[in-house]
């Protein structure tokens, strides 16, 4: 049976996802100082954070709570 | 005359380790603005995000977590000149110096849950076989499975929160990775780590067949925005 917990020092051998994860995405941002240049490195980062975000959550954010319903066709009776 | 690249907000006049080697080898020095001092390198232009580069940027992110309080920059701040850099750092110093008073003596912890069934294969559906009845059903049957797991996966978050809650000064929910059921970031005393550690293992003992993956202590990436 596999550890309940499988735990991981940042200072040893890391995966790639949990860098990325953190250097991509999170951290301080010299807001309002970037150049052309590193905007579009930004929107790199835009895209591997695409591919990190699980379908789930982009579920999560489309799905609405409530079943759409089928609106009648306008002009019709009732 | 190269531009900088940084890689971390520090206390004033924290320097970096002696030779300590960023981006393109480059020695990593401080530049100090008022209350603050970023550690920087130069460069040429914004690097590329490389999983090499990225690895020379956690390593110097590392190196001031280890000396002491750091906010960490996203990986890719390049500015052209210093100027510009001083410039910053005195607009937002004071900011910056209540963000490390706040994650002072603190650590992230990332806590990734795995091990969940896998997802069921979607049903087939052919709307012209089966009719625009049936389609419509499976169509609520697939977005009624999706909404209960989700249920479950908040409640699981929520009941994880409060079985570290004594341990942990922040939580904040953060995007899993595929395939990942959730993930959360912990920010955590330093003097604390072991107790929350424990406390993660007795929350995941009884959770079977869910796992946690634990990474830490992080420097604190998910609290500095």
């Amino acid at each position: 049976m596999a550890e309940a917990v499988k735990s991981t020092d940042p200072t040893g051998p890391i995966a790639l996802v949990e860098l990325v994860n953190r250097l991509l995405d999170r951290g301080v941002v010299v807001a309002g100082s970037v150049t052309i240049s590193v905007a579009e490195v930004d929107l790199l980062y835009l895209g591997l954070q695409l591919v990190l975000t699980s379908v789930d959550r982009i579920e999560r954010e489309r799905a609405p709570d409530v079943p759409r319903q089928i609106e009648p066709p306008s002009g019709g009776t009732g | 005359m190269s531009g900088l690249h940084v890689y971390c907000v520090v206390a004033a006049d924290s320097v970096p380790p002696a030779g300590l080697a960023g981006l393109d080898g480059r020695v990593v020095g401080a530049r100090n603005a008022g209350p603050v001092a970023a550690w920087t390198s130069e460069l040429d232009a914004a690097p590329a995000p490389e999983p090499e580069l990225l690895r020379v940027h956690h390593d110097v992110v590392l190196a001031a977590f280890r000396a002491g309080d750091v906010l960490p920059v996203r990986f890719g701040q390049w500015l052209p000149d210093a100027h510009t850099l001083t410039a910053w750092l005195e607009r937002e110093g004071p900011a910056m110096r209540s963000a490390m008073e706040r994650l002072r003596d603190a650590v992230e912890f990332g806590v990734r849950v795995v091990g969940g069934e896998p997802e069921p294969a979607a049903e087939v559906v052919q709307p012209e076989a089966d009719g625009p009845r049936d389609y419509l059903r499976t169509l609520a049957r697939r977005r009624a499975g999706k909404r209960e797991a989700m249920v479950q996966r908040d409640s699981l978050v929520g009941r994880l929160g409060s079985a570290v809650g004594q341990f942990v000064r922040e939580q904040r929910i953060v995007p899993p990775a595929p395939g990942d059921l959730a993930a959360v970031a912990h920010l955590v005393d330093r003097a604390q780590v072991e107790p929350y550690r424990e406390a993660v293992a007795r929350f995941f003992e009884p959770q079977a067949p869910l796992r946690a993956e634990v990474t830490g202590p992080w420097p604190p990436w998910s609290f500095v925005t």
